[in-house]
């Protein structure tokens, strides 16, 4: 078998047309880690500028509370300082720990926030839909997208005539006229063919754990890299396995090369537009329009009856009536409206999560039909870069805003300054990624399924070629 | 000869298991497609529909309010979903379909749908222009692949070409019957299309007729295309193993790589401002060199202060016979549209180079070529998209100005305390979206079509080349 | 009728064609004998137009191929070793595509069965996918294409060989058939007994030229089996002179 893997070896390297898809591979993977790297910085970059920015403003305005309660300005010289209303704090999810990997759903979600009081929970992220939709249409070349979608090309270009050469030119009857197993050609064939891809697949992935991390990689995102490399091998595996099927198929080499041609299809493009339009259609979100007229009408109609909504107020806290009372009236009106705008989207924000998870448990059951759209979720997931993590950041900022409120509310009813103790107690927000262990547990089942379809083709493939020993003229 | 070169490929094709099965799987795919398009696009139809009278109704009820606060709040601009959308919906997923009409600020379009899509859906998103596009190709290929190879390997061809048979009446015939199969194909998905677009509560987009036969005269010579590059290929390679693979090759590249990788690339060397950063400049270069506390800010109040005594020729605001804090607010509001028209030209100018460079790909890539007009003639293209924007931002100024003239005209000296009342809004109008025609559509695709027909040049030209070497290869073997 | 004038063929410094002269007339059979590279399928491609003559002209009832390569063929039936044809259609249904590739159009189901007959192949065959046939089966297709197209002059290049001595003793009677009702054929061939049995004419080729031509009449088979073992042994590759 040395002497068949060593020729493979040769014709491998001397074949031109091979050799160039791999180093084009190679290059792929290459772009798409120095691109990804880029597109990660750049959000890390938009992120932190953000933060610093808004903690500046939120350093400046205490400073204000700060002068006012020293006595270095007098209150009447600074009538808004420190007012409740105002206080805002900026909520930020950098990229996740490997978006450069996976770009995932972040070029089209908002990752910073500016928490305020006066914005309801429907405003709290703005305007951020500036990129081109062209681009965020055709999608992005990233490492993920070489390993989902360019590898198992390249692994079909080498392999479709593993065995169908052999066969339509005639060699394979020659070759089994010896004393060697055909499992064992095959074997060798596939062996240093695929291991080659595999090479270049390790190397990429290595190379793009340094060029994204700028340097040696810390441990988080070592820890993800560790589950990426295993879903990525995994989806090698698969891939191989369905290989050696078809190639134990032992038909001739057009038709082998389309029907990979064709599964590559069913598995890549089919497959998903079909789960994500039936996943749609069984589960349709519910309108953003409609959502958003909710929202303006609640607000209208709170800010029509203010008085009312005033008057409710102090009735539930008439420790708030104050007299003398200097704050502007339509600030408290403005938080009152909020609030009620607040409470009435609840329920709908609440349904459009729900219906998030409703997809995604469906898509977790039916995910197993298209393998693609499997590993690109837990690639995604992996890599920080998911649409559950997305809605996760979206609660919490809502949820902050609701802590911020609470923390404050007393004072802006009451038209009050808060004081430097209660400024510095304003509760502040970190996005925190999910640990390992949890990622581990959500994606083992996942990329175990495609390490055990890998070996289901294999077997397969190790049962038709054993009946091939005998019968290949038959086939 | 033609015709029964093509009536025997016919019958063959309908013996071959994998061409039926590949063809059955492609005719379903473009019916679960037109079925999801219609059922999307009526659904946000009908979202709409309820949208714009929702805020018809919240504006003529909001009460008594100072106009300018009701700027502030002002109104939405909805994005209509045509009926051409639901055979490519082109960009309507990727942009927003709201815009709102908000005083000293112009808003980008929020409510992408795709925000609420699954992530899978960005890998492939069932419709039926995808469909054409993609597969299309992809059973001419199959179909063709073999078309002069096969024949030359099992021996046919040579005596086809002993019985007198010319090679380009192969070839032609050959064509035939695949461009009649997938061009059924297309026609079908069209006029599947074109049912379901008819359906009630779809809006219709102006010259639909016309647009539409467009379309199918697009996707023809799109496909057209690839059956003269099958032929070529075929024709000149020695095996039939050899066409296939090629063939592969251009199908990888021309509909799956290459409409990726050209943006990709314009992105990397032309990028486009981050989001937050653009935003944020949107924010300050609009407010703070008019409303902030710099010197520069100052002076322009000033200025807009004196132009107004001016104006009225008196010595002070208080002799004024308008409002004055709308008579500023209203230079405020000018002041920024033209911060705003140079920021937004800056963006729009970079998708605009953005996609130059990835028409550039088009080189390797019909297929992008195609979708840039198969989009802009659905309507639902980057022109279209920015029609809306640009109507939408100038309905805004008009609206925002008339909200601004009422404040002037009666608010006397009452400043921000002046109030309209219900009669007033009730008389403002509604944003009324007049979609572009077909020459507005095709204005900017303009060279994608020459590129397509370059593409139709080239691959006649490689057929006929395969017409050349391929068959007298084969007579002198 | 098919005739050779001065037809040469060279490929590079290969010579494999010399001065060819022959005329098969209407009910002629000139049957060519010769080892593997001797002329014998270079003489049938430049007839077929698939080759460019070097020199000389080669004619098919009379249309110079070179100038009328569309002409020259509608009168002929060219049938190889291996005859190929499409394997998801039937017998019928090849022989239907063949003959109106030619401009046959006017031939109904039963003429074609017809033709399919008098080639050997019953019905039953005829409407079974080719998919099946045997080789002498799918030769019967190409003969009755022949007779759909009214072919009046036969190339046929080694169609025996591979054939069962029944199947070829079949197919060389329904030749001698086709030759006796005013068919010319040129027969390329191993077989130096059917040559016989055929041929009008016998030819033997060597290194590109024709280096014997004998009425079959006037030899026996062992006298002719000697003749051509001779004629292959004789003389350095392209140096026998024979008359042409």
């Amino acid at each position: 078998m040395r002497a068949i893997r060593k020729h493979e070896r040769r014709a491998l390297l001397q074949d031109r047309i091979q050799v160039v898809l791999l180093g084009l591979f190679a290059l792929i993977c290459l772009f798409g880690s120095i691109r990804g790297a880029q597109y990660r910085e750049a959000l890390e970059e938009a992120a932190a500028a953000f933060e610093t920015e808004h903690l500046e403003r939120a350093a400046d305005w205490r400073a204000r509370v700060v002068a006012v309660e020293s006595g270095d300005v007098a209150p009447e010289d600074d009538r808004f300082a420190g007012l409740a209303m105002d206080v805002a704090r900026p909520a930020v999810a950098a990229p996740g720990p490997l978006a450069d990997f996976s770009h995932g759903v972040t070029d089209v979600h908002p990752f910073t926030s500016r928490v305020s009081l006066w914005r309801s929970v429907d405003r709290l992220f703005g305007n951020y839909q500036f990129q081109s939709p062209n681009e965020i249409r055709a999608g992005r070349i990233d490492v993920a997208f070489a390993v989902l979608f360019v590898m198992p090309l390249l692994m079909i270009a080498l392999t479709f005539g593993a065995l169908s050469r052999d066969r339509d030119s005639g060699r394979l009857g020659l070759l089994l006229s010896h004393p060697v197993s055909v499992r064992a050609v095959v074997r060798s064939k596939l062996l240093v063919r695929l291991g080659a891809v595999f090479a270049i697949l390790v190397a990429a992935l290595l190379a793009g754990l340094f060029i994204g991390a700028g340097g040696v990689p810390g441990g988080e995102r070592l820890g993800r890299f560790g589950f990426w490399f295993l879903a990525a091998s995994g989806y090698f595996a698969f891939w191989t396995g369905a290989i050696y099927w078809f190639v134990s198929l032992n038909r001739k080499s057009e038709t082998t090369a389309m029907m990979m041609i064709g599964f590559w299809v069913l598995n890549g493009l089919v497959g998903p537009a079909v789960l994500a339009a039936a996943a749609q259609l069984i589960h349709p979100a519910p309108s953003q329009l409609a959502f958003l007229s909710t929202a303006r009408e609640v607000s209208n109609e709170a800010y029509r009856s203010r008085a009312d909504v005033m008057q409710g107020m102090l009735l539930d806290h008439p420790e708030l009536t104050v007299e003398n009372y200097t704050i502007p009236e339509y600030i408290r009106v403005s938080y009152l409206v909020n609030e009620t705008v607040d409470r009435a989207v609840e329920p709908v924000l609440e349904e459009f999560e729900a219906v998030q998870d409703r997809r995604q448990s469906f898509l977790s059951l039916v995910q197993y039909a298209a393998p693609a759209a499997l590993a690109m979720r837990s690639i995604n997931e992996i890599s920080g870069t998911d649409l559950a993590r997305q809605v996760r950041f979206e609660g919490e900022v809502r949820d902050y805003k609701r802590a911020i409120a609470r923390h404050v509310e007393a004072r802006v009813l009451a038209g009050e300054r808060l004081t430097v103790a209660e400024v510095d107690a304003v509760p502040t927000y970190t996005f925190r990624e999910s640990g390992l262990g949890a990622v581990g547990r959500s994606v083992v089942f996942p990329v175990g399924y495609l390490f055990g379809l890998g070996l289901l083709g294999a077997a397969l493939a190790r049962r038709n070629l054993a009946r091939l020993q005998t019968r290949f003229r038959e086939a | 000869m033609i015709r029964a070169i093509a009536r025997k490929e016919l019958v063959q094709y309908w013996r071959d298991g994998r061409v039926v099965t590949v063809f059955g799987i492609v005719a379903l795919l473009g019916l679960a497609a037109t079925v999801t398009g219609w059922s999307a696009v009526s659904a946000m139809e009908r979202e709409r529909r309820a949208a714009v009278a929702m805020d018809r109704e919240i504006w003529d009820t909001q009460g008594l309010k100072n106009p300018h606060t009701a700027a502030h709040f002002s109104r939405y601009a909805f994005q209509p979903t045509f009926n051409l959308a639901v055979f490519d919906p082109g960009l309507t997923d990727y942009v927003g379909n709201a815009i709102w009409l908000e005083a000293h600020y112009r808003d980008p379009a929020a409510l992408r749908p795709v925000e609420d899509a699954v992530e899978i859906q960005r890998i492939a998103q069932l419709n039926p222009a995808w469909v054409i596009q993609v597969f299309g190709p992809l059973l001419i290929f199959i179909l063709l692949y073999g078309a002069v190879a096969a024949e030359r390997e099992s021996g046919t061809l040579r005596q086809l070409l002993a019985a007198g048979m010319r090679p380009v009446s192969l070839l032609l015939g050959k064509a035939l019957s695949a461009f009649s199969l997938t061009g059924l194909l297309v026609c079908s998905v069209l006029v599947g299309s074109a049912f379901v677009m008819g359906a009630e509560g779809i809006e219709r987009l102006p010259d639909t007729g016309l647009r539409t036969a467009a379309l199918a005269a697009l996707y023809l010579v799109y496909l057209a295309i690839f059956v003269f590059l099958a032929l070529g290929v075929s024709a000149l390679s020695s095996r039939s193993r050899t066409a296939l693979v090629g063939l592969m090759g251009v199908w990888i590249i021309a509909t799956v790589l290459g409409p990726r990788i050209g943006p990709e690339v314009a992105g990397a060397l032309a990028p486009a401002p981050s989001a937050p950063e653009f935003a944020a400049r949107l924010d300050q270069e609009g407010a703070d060199p008019f409303w902030g506390a710099g010197e520069e800010a100052v002076q322009r109040r000033q200025r807009v202060m004196d132009a107004a005594l001016a104006e009225y020729g008196v010595e002070t605001v208080e002799a004024l016979p308008i409002n004055y804090d709308g008579y500023l607010l209203q230079a405020s509001e000018e002041f920024a549209n033209g911060v705003f028209d140079t920021m937004y030209a800056e963006l729009w100018g970079g998708y605009e180079r953005q996609r130059a460079i990835a028409r550039g790909f088009a080189l390797v890539s019909p297929t992008i070529a195609a979708q840039n007009v198969s989009m802009a003639l659905a309507g639902t293209g980057i022109h279209a998209y920015r029609h809306f924007a640009d109507e939408a931002e100038e309905f805004r100024r008009e609206f925002v100005l008339l909200l601004n003239q009422e404040m002037i005209d009666h608010g006397g000296a009452d400043g921000y305390a002046y109030v309209s009342g219900n009669d007033f809004w009730r008389q403002n109008p509604d944003f009324e979206y007049p979609a572009p025609g077909i020459g507005d559509a095709v204005r900017g695709v303009w060279a994608d079509v020459i590129i397509l027909l370059l593409w139709l040049a080239i691959a006649i030209a490689v057929a006929a080349l395969g017409v050349r070497r391929g068959f007298l290869g084969e007579v002198a073997a | 009728m098919l005739e050779a004038r001065e037809l040469t063929k060279s490929f590079g410094d290969v010579r494999a064609l010399q001065s060819l002269n022959v005329r098969i007339g209407a009910g002629e059979a000139l049957c060519l004998l010769g080892a593997n590279g001797a002329g014998k399928t270079t003489t049938i491609n430049l007839f077929l137009a698939f080759v460019e003559p070097t020199s000389g002209s080669a004619l098919v009832n009379g249309h110079d191929v070179q100038l009328d390569p569309i002409g020259s063929k509608r009168h002929l039936a060219y049938i190889p070793e291996q005859v190929a044809l499409y394997p998801s259609l039937t017998g019928l249904e090849n022989l239907e595509f063949l003959a109106e590739l030619s401009g046959h159009r006017d031939h109904r189901t039963d003429d074609l069965l017809g033709f399919l007959e008098r080639a050997g192949l019953d019905a039953p065959a005829a409407l079974r996918r080719v998919a099946g046939y045997s080789k002498g089966m799918r030769q019967k297709v190409a003969i009755a294409a022949a007779l759909a197209r009214r072919a009046s002059a036969f190339l046929l290049d080694e169609p025996l060989s591979g054939l069962d001595p029944a199947a070829a003793n079949e197919f060389t009677e329904v030749l001698a058939d086709l030759r006796r009702d005013g068919a010319a054929i040129l027969l390329a061939t191993h077989d130096i007994f059917r040559a016989m049995e055929l041929g009008t004419t016998i030819g033997i080729m060597k290194s590109g030229e024709l280096v014997e031509r004998l009425d079959p009449g006037s030899v026996t088979g062992a006298e002719l089996e000697k003749i051509y073992l001779e004629s292959m042994r004789g003389g350095a590759a392209g140096a026998g002179g024979g008359p042409a």
